[in-house]
């Protein structure tokens, strides 16, 4: 494939690379700005961010990182270290979960014919596609009967829904991959799960890392569930949307919290940064019909 | 006559035993979803219809209804109306100007554009950042000495004195429109960069070798070739009208007399409050309730109209 800004590109190629490379830096600066603004003021004294936040830092102080650590920054009483392990559990469990689920409703879809697979399929087209607003209190409501809220214990099997995107992209992994290799599998004596697990599964592999790394992003950054399903157990993003707007916020604070949310994006980013390929080349999903 | 019998059964006893398997394996997310969703739906419509001690009764419509009949001081019609108001807007530009935008970007950075590996890192570190640390960042930046509030100042926006363009009425939804904006340029990048890499490379070779320029092959060889993917993100941005845009509760809040509420900010804000006063006392869910099928009755349309139209321009292309 030509590349836009290849060398053999024509004139009017050019002209377009040009006015989007134009674009791409200034909407890049734009969006990595914010980012670096916080790390340079993340090194500062409170005065010299309060004197200038734009000028680059003088002070260079590492060890508001390690005040992160030390209980300078901490929610309700819960240091960073445990908002950080919290956020770890919540991720691991609520992916886990959600893509286990996902994968065993997609793979029965689209693999096996039975009653009511049809069914199934509408269904998921319907919830991903028709917009039911405002449940959000039935589901409190239902969760806090359940005693499920607050309660880490329980709580996951509300996460573990199929019936999401996750099912949308397996699907069509699951579809892509060739009746033969279960049907050798078969006639080679292999059960129903051994051929899930042996054969179907390796095949969709990189899909399903895929659907892991965006999913835990995602979980990582949510503050929505944790704020109203698990306030006793805060995780980074709730705690640090706690920090600054509570009562007993400190000014001075400013270059802790700065540090806080620079340590808590780096795992993301470096994650991200490693595995964007794979990602790019395997999130898809196409024709929605139902 | 065993033979003649099993052929009148509907299904084999092989078949059967792959049931059992298929039943057992989604027995779980089946069961999940009947709890978690249908059951919790279907709870929803009927709180709207019932009071506090769950006698049935239609104050909750009629509460509804007196909010909007109100005058301009009726805070909660107001606040609702803006609601509606703000997130048909935000949804129009996000659907109709940043999501044909969003496409194009995306094919010039697959197209390999120079430092579009670096692009595409810088474009996503919002999204990795998560909202709440990037929503609080822009406060900052916002606030009434941060660079985006200098920025428009030099460009004579009027900002009053010791105020922020996220708190001030005049400025804080136009500041929300322009994050909206920058953050939505490069939209869905990493589902569409995943279409357009399926897409064989042998079919944009042969379109250059036939002399088909940059725009040309883009319209007529890239968009259709993945036209079911940009078909299924824009039926999710229908379907997401209603609640995008709640995280306007990290920016503002609501601030600036409520005028950057939507209707994912207020759905959130009361499921918040339904939560926060579980604490002490016995939530009233009917209004809420009444509120969200309120709101749900005045979308739908709108979201099956929308995919129809796409449905109908959808065609599939074989490659």
């Amino acid at each position: 494939m030509k590349n836009i800004a290849s060398k053999h590109a024509n004139l009017s190629e050019k002209i377009t690379a040009y006015v989007f490379f134009t674009l791409f830096i200034f909407i890049a600066i734009l969006n990595i700005y914010p980012l670096i603004w916080a790390i340079n003021n993340s090194l500062k004294t409170f005065d010299n961010y309060m004197s200038n936040s734009f000028s680059l830092t003088q002070d260079w102080l590492f060890k508001n990182y390690v005040r992160v650590f030390t209980g300078e920054f901490h929610y309700n009483n819960v240091p960073y270290l445990g908002l950080l392990i919290n956020s770890l559990w919540i991720v691991i469990v609520k992916v886990f979960v959600n893509v286990v689920s996902s994968t065993m409703l997609a793979y029965a879809v689209a693999r096996f014919r039975f009653p009511g697979k049809e069914l199934l399929y509408v269904i998921v087209i319907f919830v991903n596609t028709i917009p039911i607003i405002g449940a959000g209190p039935a589901a409190f409501k239902l969760l806090h009967a359940l005693r499920m809220v607050n309660n880490p214990l329980t709580i996951w099997l509300s996460w573990a829904s199929g019936f999401d995107f996750a099912f949308i992209v397996l699907y069509g992994y699951f579809k892509g991959v060739s009746p033969a290799y279960s049907e050798a599998a078969y006639i080679d004596g292999a059960g129903e799960l051994v051929t899930l697990f042996k054969i179907i599964l390796p095949q969709v592999v990189p899909c399903l890392v895929a659907i892991i790394i965006t999913q835990a992003i995602g979980v990582w950054n949510d503050y929505g569930t944790v704020m109203i399903y698990l306030r006793e157990t805060p995780n980074l993003a709730y705690g640090l949307y706690m920090f600054n707007n509570t009562a007993g916020y400190v000014e001075e604070s400013r270059p802790i919290y700065f540090a806080a949310a620079v340590i808590s994006s780096i795992p993301i980013i470096v994650l991200y940064t490693c595995t964007q390929k794979l990602i790019l080349t395997n999130m898809t999903a196409g024709g929605l019909k139902g | 006559m065993e033979l003649t019998s099993k052929k009148i059964q509907k299904y084999s006893r092989f078949e059967r035993r792959k049931f059992l398997f298929v039943y057992l394996f989604i027995a779980f997310p089946v069961l999940q979803f009947l709890v978690f969703w249908v059951y919790v739906n279907l709870s929803s419509i009927t709180l709207a219809f019932r009071d506090g001690e769950g006698a049935p009764t239609l104050d909750n419509f009629k509460l509804l209804l007196e909010s909007f009949r109100g005058d301009k001081s009726h805070t909660q019609g107001v606040l609702i109306w803006t609601a509606i108001k703000n997130s048909i807007f935000l949804w129009g530009l996000d659907f109709v100007i940043l999501f044909p935008i969003g496409v194009t970007t995306t094919y010039v950075l697959y197209r390999r554009i120079w430092g579009h590996y670096i692009f595409r890192i810088c474009y996503i570190i919002p999204s990795l950042m998560g909202a709440v640390m990037w929503s609080q960042l822009i406060r900052y930046l916002a606030s009434y000495n941060g660079a985006i509030t200098m920025a428009v100042k030099w460009f004579g926006v009027d900002v009053p004195d010791k105020q922020g363009l996220l708190v001030t009425e005049a400025t804080a939804f136009k500041t929300i429109v322009g994050i909206k904006i920058v953050m939505g340029l490069v939209g869905n990048n990493a589902v569409l960069t995943g279409a357009f890499s399926r897409v064989p490379d042998e079919i944009y070779e042969s379109a250059d070798l036939d002399g088909a320029g940059f725009w040309r092959t883009y319209a007529q060889i890239a968009v259709p070739c993945v036209w079911s993917t940009i078909a299924t993100l824009m039926t999710f941005s229908l379907c997401s009208c209603v609640t995008a845009d709640y995280n306007v509760f990290l920016f503002t809040g609501g601030s600036g007399n409520y005028n950057t509420a939507t209707i994912g900010f207020l759905l959130y804000k009361i499921t918040l409050s339904i939560s926060e006063s579980s604490v002490i006392s016995k939530p009233y869910y009917g209004y809420p309730a009444a509120l969200g099928l309120f709101l749900t009755c005045i979308t739908l349309p709108v979201v099956l109209i929308g995919r129809q139209i796409i449905d109908r321009i959808y065609t599939d292309v074989e490659i």
